[in-house]
């Protein structure tokens, strides 16, 4: 009776145990990352008794957790892959946004600063339409600005996140090292010893977090301690000790933020290798997407400026002035490394917009040459000099490197600033040169039938642009004389000599061109004048109206609109597969949760069964001591 | 296969999501009627669709450009009329004062029309339009093109504008011109008793040689002629073709009619011995020059026969008149006619551009209901599962 009621307490301490742990996963069934416990129920070690074995009752052998590593890792891993994905997407779409708002992009104020270029042509002396085109362009300039603004918002915001994520690994670092802390005190990692199923939970969830964070790569000791790795190979925990990380603007090139490894001996830049989580979505979305759209943006805002500039200096405004700057921005940027030891300085110009690219660039000095390398791989060298001059890419850049010092490193921004600097330099609206400096005229007198081209502009520089020339046919009217020195099929003829008349021939002189044609009399005049007065010619505001449709981007191949165009496909495109492949991600990542949860998270029916079970077992093992008891008591009544 | 209650619930959370989602981009599809709403909904299309808006743009700044060009080339039009009808009736004129029994009183006031109606040429030659600015004046259209001036007695029309013509752009790489240069139409009128005069560079006085004119038809011997000044006040006039002087030791006085084969000119200043001026034949007269010699055909009480063969001779350039006048109507009608078909062709393109722009950016309205009464089902049935399903629990029978 005594093994009976032994046997009977054993199953009640048991079953108690049992009920209790049912009740504990019943209790957590909605706490995340809990692990379902269960209770390992074994017999007691049998008693000996006359040659027979009698068993001795029930004990709780361990609770277990219900726990598969290659489940959980396989949860962590992609976790990483799917939070990069999530954050660049979710920067990406911004964009995505921007450019494409059918009010706010820079498409439709594009398209109106040509309408009003086109009103003008159509009236060219109109003063309202003047202010139009004025006003237009000043749309176009700050629509850039502004976009360039949300960009630079965008970045700032980009570069917040990413130091607040790096503050975040630094403590998701130290609370896991605290959990190995608390496993190592509470001695449950002896060998053979019973596992903290609680803060094993606590850890993994940690683990997850920190997973999304930044790609991590977990070892589990001997002894049951973590250690995590991250980029390749940087230890930021091991056992118990912590190395943390810091975002900061690069030492060397201030115009970057890099993730930096403050490593036991040395601290140094770690961010090409962190690929994963929301640090190497940051990190991509920066260098992928953000940084070439505001290059891309800047470089079609240098190019208006460039080609609009260049149009206008080759006509005439109202005033009867030659054409100025219709825009102004501020051009390549280069910026000296804090740890150049000499003292070179280099300054960078855009003397080629459809040559140029939309990557930034690096210019390094080896001691005797200067290697420009973009993102994209591509170099260029020159010899160092006072001055070095380095044609590449359609980026001139003029090197003093006198004081130069082998490692001297520059960094080029060509035309990050491009976008937010565009600006309309022209405030009076006369100021606008709607006319060639020049046109033509065949006098009234002549007898024959000689006819002059209204010409063209071939160089505005030209100081004698504006001097009139007459050609005055010879008897007999084969050649012609010119009162300026004139060039005719790579021949120069002095003024006043015979310059040999053929039909359609092209007569060149002081930066404009025209062809001659007909048949001339002798003293038939032809001439060539300032246009001062011009008010009704519009043959330079066509020209910069036709710029709409002139290549002059990628080789000459792409127009501003066709260049805008590009980028909106590309920032589309990589927002697209950024969003395809983390709603990919997002299902696998579902599923692999959906693993992980389906064998450790609890099952309601399966506890009350359980609680059914286990209460059924408990009750029948009371019984077993009113039985003991009822036996107990026929025996006292036998002898009573 | 176990199943934890936590997955019945994130699972049946996550189908509503995703069908939330669907349903969501169906409502803004279907409520702004656009498919395309951000360039990563079709990258491809996106930078299409932007290339379609600027050419619909482009096509209607063009339509734009041929409505302004169409009243500008129509106002060249109406003036030409006029001038067409006002050369009419300077011809009915001259007819009228050719005829032999009209006395003087007559053709005086014959020619006092006349002279009106080169006032009249002279504003529709300066006609200016809606802006303000010169029709005819070419580049420089802030001042009268046109202007009179009078050397010594004689009046003469001066063109000061130029032969500048404004094109506007009606196509991709087509432009037209809508200016006609009023030097052509007013100016180079072909006579054959067009005169040019020069003075020769080597002169030392400051004798001015005023615009020369055919006064007698009948005398007038087309060919060079120099007014030769031998001593100060002494010239002769030496015929170049013929090589003999004409008039020899005649005395010059300022601003004095200097006769010869029938043509009529004067100098002004003051020249000095060895000055030549040069007349020779050229090759277009201006039609107020015409009108204003008939005038003085009319005036001079000249022979009935030197009467009739000036007024021939103007006959004659009146109609070369009237034929620039109407090449540059035909040549006006001509870019009319272009600009209408031009129009017709760039609404074409608009109207084609907008409908592949609609297939490519819009909403299938019918398509997008219909999956979106999918969905809703889908979402309803989803719905409708998750309840069936968490209301069931082995702990309702725990009683």
């Amino acid at each position: 009776m005594a093994d009976m009621l032994n046997t009977a307490i054993s199953g009640l301490l048991t079953f108690q145990r049992a009920l209790a742990t049912t009740s504990n996963n019943i209790a957590n069934v909605n706490t995340p990352g809990y692990s379902r416990q269960t209770v390992d129920i074994g017999t007691n070690l049998p008693s000996y008794s006359n040659g027979n074995f009698y068993g001795a009752g029930v004990r709780v052998q361990g609770i277990d957790r219900a726990y598969d590593q290659f489940l959980t890792s396989e949860v962590r891993d992609t976790t990483s892959v799917h939070a990069r994905l999530d954050i660049f997407s979710e920067l990406a779409s911004h964009i995505d946004d921007v450019l494409a708002d059918p009010q706010g992009g820079i498409s439709p104020t594009l398209r109106q600063f040509f309408e009003s270029l086109q009103d003008v042509s159509d009236d060219p002396a109109s003063s309202t339409a003047r202010y139009a085109l004025l006003s237009s362009a000043g749309t176009l300039a700050s629509r850039f600005q502004s976009i360039d603004n949300r960009l630079e918002e965008l970045q700032q915001n980009t570069t917040g996140q990413l130091t607040n994520v790096v503050d975040e690994i630094n403590s998701l670092a130290i609370a896991i090292r605290d959990v190995n802390q608390a496993l190592n005190d509470s001695g449950a990692f002896v060998s053979g010893g019973q596992q903290a199923a609680d803060l094993l939970d606590k850890r993994d969830a940690l683990l997850d977090e920190l997973a999304s964070k930044v790609d991590i790569n977990v070892v589990e000791e001997d002894d049951n301690q973590m250690s995590i790795f991250i980029g390749n190979g940087q230890t930021i925990l091991t056992g118990t000790e912590v190395f943390s990380l810091s975002a900061q603007a690069d030492a060397n090139d201030p115009t970057r933020d890099v993730i930096v490894y403050n490593g036991l001996i040395t601290v140094y830049d770690i961010s090409s290798h962190l690929g994963g989580g929301e640090v190497g979505g940051l990190l991509d979305f920066r260098d992928n997407v953000l940084n070439p759209t505001r290059n891309a943006l800047g470089r079609s805002a240098i190019g208006i400026a460039e080609a609009f500039n260049a149009q206008m200096g080759d006509g005439m405004d109202l005033n009867g002035n030659l054409g100025t700057d219709l825009f102004a921005y501020t051009g390549p940027q280069t910026t000296a490394f804090a740890t150049n030891a000499g003292t070179a300085t280099v300054s960078t110009q855009v003397s080629d917009i459809s040559a140029m690219t939309t990557d930034d660039y690096q210019l390094a000095f080896d001691g005797a040459n200067w290697t420009l390398t973009s993102d994209s791989g591509s170099s260029a060298s020159v010899a160092n000099g006072a001055p070095a001059t380095l044609v590449f890419e359609g980026l001139t850049l003029t090197i003093n490197g006198a004081t130069a010092v082998a490692g001297d490193q520059f960094s080029l921004n060509p035309s990050r600033a491009g976008a937010g600097s565009l600006q309309v330099l022209i405030d009076d609206p006369n100021e606008i040169a709607a006319a060639l400096p020049i046109r033509s005229s065949a006098s009234l007198d002549n007898l024959g039938n000689a006819a002059i081209s209204a010409g063209i502009v071939t160089d505005s520089s030209n100081a004698n642009l504006l001097v009139p020339a007459n050609f005055t046919f010879d008897n007999p009217a084969t050649s012609f004389r010119s009162d300026v020195d004139v060039v005719v099929g790579g021949t120069t003829y002095a003024a006043g000599a015979a310059v040999p008349y053929s039909n359609n021939m092209v007569v060149d002189a002081n930066g404009w061109q025209v062809s001659l044609s007909g048949v001339p009399q002798p003293n038939d005049l032809l001439s060539v004048q300032s246009n001062v007065g011009g008010r009704g010619d519009n043959r330079n505001m066509l020209n910069l109206a036709n710029l709409q449709s002139r290549g002059l981007f990628d080789g000459g191949n792409a127009s501003f609109q066709e260049d805008y165009g590009t980028l909106v496909g590309y920032v589309g495109s990589q927002t697209l597969a950024a969003g395809l492949e983390r709603d990919a991600q997002q299902s696998l990542l579902f599923q692999a949760i959906d693993r992980k949860t389906s064998k450790a998270s609890v099952n309601l029916d399966e506890e009350a069964a359980d609680l059914i079970r286990f209460q059924q077992a408990y009750e029948a093992t009371a019984r077993i001591i009113t039985t003991a008891q009822t036996m107990f008591d026929t025996i006292l009544n036998s002898i009573r | 296969m176990r199943i934890s209650t936590r997955q019945i619930y994130t699972q049946g959370v996550e189908a509503f999501h995703q069908q939330q989602v669907k349903l969501a981009k169906l409502q803004q599809q279907i409520s702004t009627g656009v498919r395309l709403s951000k360039p990563s909904d079709d990258p491809a299309a996106s930078s299409k669709i932007l290339e379609m808006e600027q050419s619909i743009s482009v096509n209607l700044q063009y339509q734009e450009n041929i409505n302004l060009a169409e009243p500008r080339l129509a106002l060249q039009d109406s003036i030409l009329a006029s001038y067409d009808n006002l050369l009419i009736r300077v011809r009915e004129l001259a007819i009228q004062g050719n005829n032999a029994p009209m006395d003087q009183v007559s053709r005086d006031a014959i020619a006092a029309e006349l002279d009106e109606r080169v006032n009249e040429l002279l504003s529709l030659a300066n006609t200016t339009d809606a802006n303000g600015d010169y029709l005819f004046a070419g580049y420089q259209n802030s001042n009268a093109p046109f202007t009179q001036t009078l050397t010594g007695s004689i009046s003469h029309v001066n063109f000061t504008g130029d032969d500048g013509v404004r094109s506007i752009q009606i196509d991709e790489g087509r432009q037209i011109e809508v200016d006609i240069p009023g030097q052509r139409i007013f100016m180079q009128v072909a006579s054959s008793q067009a005169l040019r005069e020069s003075a020769a560079l080597a002169n030392t006085g400051t004798g001015v040689l005023a615009p020369a004119s055919v006064v007698d038809s009948t005398q007038f011997v087309a060919g060079d002629y120099e007014i030769r000044f031998t001593a100060p006040g002494i010239y002769d006039v030496f015929d170049v073709t013929g090589g003999v002087n004409i008039v020899t030791g005649a005395t010059y006085s300022d601003s004095q009619d200097i006769n010869f084969q029938g043509i009529r000119t004067s100098i002004t200043g003051v020249p000095t011995a060895g000055d030549v001026f040069t007349i020779s034949s050229g090759q277009f007269e201006d039609v107020f020059s015409i009108v204003s010699k008939l005038s003085e055909t009319l005036k001079s009480g000249a022979s009935d026969a030197v009467r009739a063969a000036n007024i021939e001779q103007s006959l004659g350039d009146l109609d070369n008149a009237f034929n620039n006048s109407l090449d540059a109507r035909t040549i006006i009608g001509g870019r009319l006619n272009a600009l209408q078909s031009q129009r017709e062709e760039n609404e074409a393109q608009v109207l084609g551009t907008q409908s592949s722009l609609g297939k490519l950016r819009d909403t299938d309205l019918a398509e997008a209901i219909s999956q979106l009464s999918l969905e809703q089902t889908t979402l309803d049935a989803a719905q409708a599962v998750f309840a069936r399903i968490t209301s069931s629990s082995l702990f309702n029978f725990l009683k």
